[in-house]
């Protein structure tokens, strides 16, 4: 797809987007179906489909009386459907929330976690563990997670505030200073806790990682973060004009400053949600989005949904890759999110970006 | 067209040591009224406070009558359109995208793009990256996009720097073409004999203080200019049409 698109003029980009739109989505549930087929415990590909059948509603019986072995279905259906739609709802919000970070920072190498939501969730999920917390119950992680990653980005708009205007950079450079405040409050309770040395269980949590997911972490999470999707996606052109300038979108009529409430917020929602159950997964919020804007322009209108899909789709690879590199470990995502996405990225804007970033 | 559109009563605005105003001035549709003065002389503040950009620090603004201060921005922009002085696109919009974010505010949109388009000829600009244009191409989109915009004034910030020679009759022309559709500009300029072309009227500006402002002729004269800048000018009047031309000062 990318060795195509390499030819493209830009007047070409244009005219095939449409076809690389349904590439990209096929080919997402291609690979996120046959997601299904690999892990540690060998299912036959005819036992596979069996399951997947007996789950379609009202019909699912028909298909059921054939699954031979009962913990091969509960392999399927409670740990490697969850883990690969976890894989593709925090795909498609990485990427949807970097995109609509840097079109509101007018800035290409940010993305939701500079706004304070990794250091916040981070300080959540360490604090959780270190005091032993557990009186919100067994997601008491996640819940601290989530709640700390919207207070710090809280704090961080607060602490940004200029006569009710939130000056961008002022923004961007206050959060990048809470952060290594708050991430130096996590490394030294890390350091300090005896709790912690005990468990594991942060440190996947901090090297990002799907294979923890339960459908009751997923279904919250996947609900607040398709509406997020959804509402952002609804904003696409507010957020074309912001990108030249506050000034000049002001002047065509756009309310800028509500614009970035509503955005920072819905942002700040779906990432902290997913990033509190899977951890942090780097990398997705930052690359997505250029690789949709090579594919695709720069409009907001088309870079949204490719960045939803293509976030989705390399979280998915990316997971199969975890699982497959040391058998039977599962390497956490984010190690290979890493690996994987940052040769991918530096040989794309090589062979791809021509002139795009000159200057 | 005698009707007011555009009313600004002792503005004044100051930040750090600088100082804008006081300033008054008024604009009628169908009025070009010419923004002149040296660098730093409060020109693109001066703008900026208008199109409610910068809030004045005292006075106020009334577009036919009403304060900008109690309009929504959706409203503003009816009213005001905004050239900047540039646009840089640092994510990669294309023409298209740039022109259609100009007619935000507008309802119906695609249909009239295209047509846009086609009428300044720059179908092949339409799917070029904004920021791969020539600065001349960039200027002329932002013009096309500040037209496209159909508010009742268009606030130029030099629409005539960087550009070749054709190119800076066809914005001067589309400035005379934007007044005779009965619509106000109000424009920043460097160049006094642009100034003196195309403006109604003209308001000078130096270090945040008005020197002169009123008709063309009244104001463009080399009491005024010599008051601004450290040069001589000699005015020739032929034919309905105006000449400056400066000299090095005389050492007196």
């Amino acid at each position: 797809m990318f060795k195509t698109l390499r030819h493209f003029s830009t007047s070409e980009r244009y005219s095939k987007s449409g076809i690389v739109f349904i590439i990209s989505f096929v080919l997402l549930l291609i690979v996120a179906v046959s997601s299904a087929f690999i892990g540690v415990v060998y299912i036959s590909p005819e036992e596979v489909t069996k399951i997947f059948l007996s789950q379609i509603p009202y019909l699912g019986h028909y298909f059921s009386a054939g699954i031979n072995v009962a913990h091969q279905s509960e392999i399927i259906v409670y740990l490697r459907e969850p883990h690969i739609l976890g894989a593709v709802i925090i795909g498609a919000v990485l990427g949807v929330g970097g995109a609509v970070i840097q079109s509101v920072f007018k800035n290409p190498i940010t993305e939701p976690y500079m706004i304070g939501i990794s250091s916040g969730a981070a300080l959540g999920a360490v604090l959780s563990i270190a005091i032993g917390l557990t009186i919100l119950g067994v997601y008491t992680l996640q819940l601290l997670a989530f709640i700390f990653s919207a207070l710090i980005v809280g704090l961080i708009y607060f602490f940004s505030l200029r006569s009710g205007r939130v000056p961008i950079v002022y923004m961007l450079l206050t959060g990048i200073a809470v952060s290594v405040f708050v991430s130096s409050l996590v490394a030294f309770m890390l350091y300090n806790s005896p709790n912690l040395a005990s468990t594991s269980e942060v440190f996947f949590w901090l090297m990002g990682s799907v294979d923890t997911i339960t459908w009751a972490e997923l279904i919250p999470v996947a609900l607040l973060s398709i509406a997020s999707v959804f509402i952002l996606s609804l904003y696409s052109k507010e957020l074309d004009t912001i990108q030249l300038g506050e000034d000049y979108a002001r002047s065509v009529g756009v309310r800028v400053e509500s614009l970035k409430i509503i955005a920072l917020t819905l942002v700040t929602i779906s990432v902290s949600a997913v990033v509190s159950i899977s951890g942090l997964i780097g990398f997705v919020g930052l690359v997505v989005p250029h690789i949709s804007r090579l594919m695709h322009g720069g409009s907001n209108r088309k870079v949204i949904p490719s960045s939803a899909i293509l976030g989705a789709l390399f979280l998915v690879l990316a997971y199969d890759v975890s699982r497959l590199v040391i058998p039977p470990k599962v390497v956490p995502i984010g190690i290979i999110t890493g690996m994987i996405g940052v040769p991918f990225f530096i040989y794309l804007l090589r062979k791809l970006a021509g002139g795009y970033y000159a200057d | 067209m005698d009707i007011t559109l555009i009313e600004a009563s002792a503005l004044e605005y100051s930040v750090n040591r600088f100082h804008l105003g006081p300033v008054s001035l008024s604009v009628k549709g169908g009025e070009v009224l010419g923004i002149g003065g040296p660098n730093g002389s409060g020109k693109s503040t001066l703008l900026k406070v208008m199109l409610r950009l910068i809030r004045p620090t005292r006075g106020r603004i009334t577009i036919e009558g009403e304060d900008i201060e109690n309009m929504t921005q959706h409203d503003l922009s009816r009213k005001l359109a905004y050239l900047p002085q540039n646009l840089f696109s640092p994510l990669n919009l294309s023409v298209q995208d740039v022109l259609l974010a100009s007619q935000y505010s507008l309802e119906r949109k695609s249909n009239k793009l295209d047509a846009i388009i086609n009428r300044y000829g720059i179908e092949d600009l339409k799917h070029r990256d904004f920021n791969s244009l020539s600065g001349g191409e960039k200027r002329l989109v932002m013009l096309i996009g500040a037209i496209n915009q159909d508010s009742d004034a268009i606030l130029m910030d030099e629409p005539d720097t960087f550009l070749d020679v054709d190119k800076e009759i066809q914005v001067m022309e589309e400035i005379r073409n934007v007044r005779d559709s009965g619509r106000s500009v109000i424009v920043i300029l460097h160049d006094l004999n642009k100034l003196a072309k195309i403006c109604d009227n003209v308001i000078m500006l130096k270090s945040g203080k008005v020197i002169a402002y009123g008709p063309t002729d009244e104001v463009l004269v080399p009491e005024t200019l010599e008051k601004m800048y450290s040069a001589s000018f000699r005015i020739e009047q032929a034919s309905g049409s105006m000449r400056i031309d400066a000299f090095p000062k005389r050492r007196s």
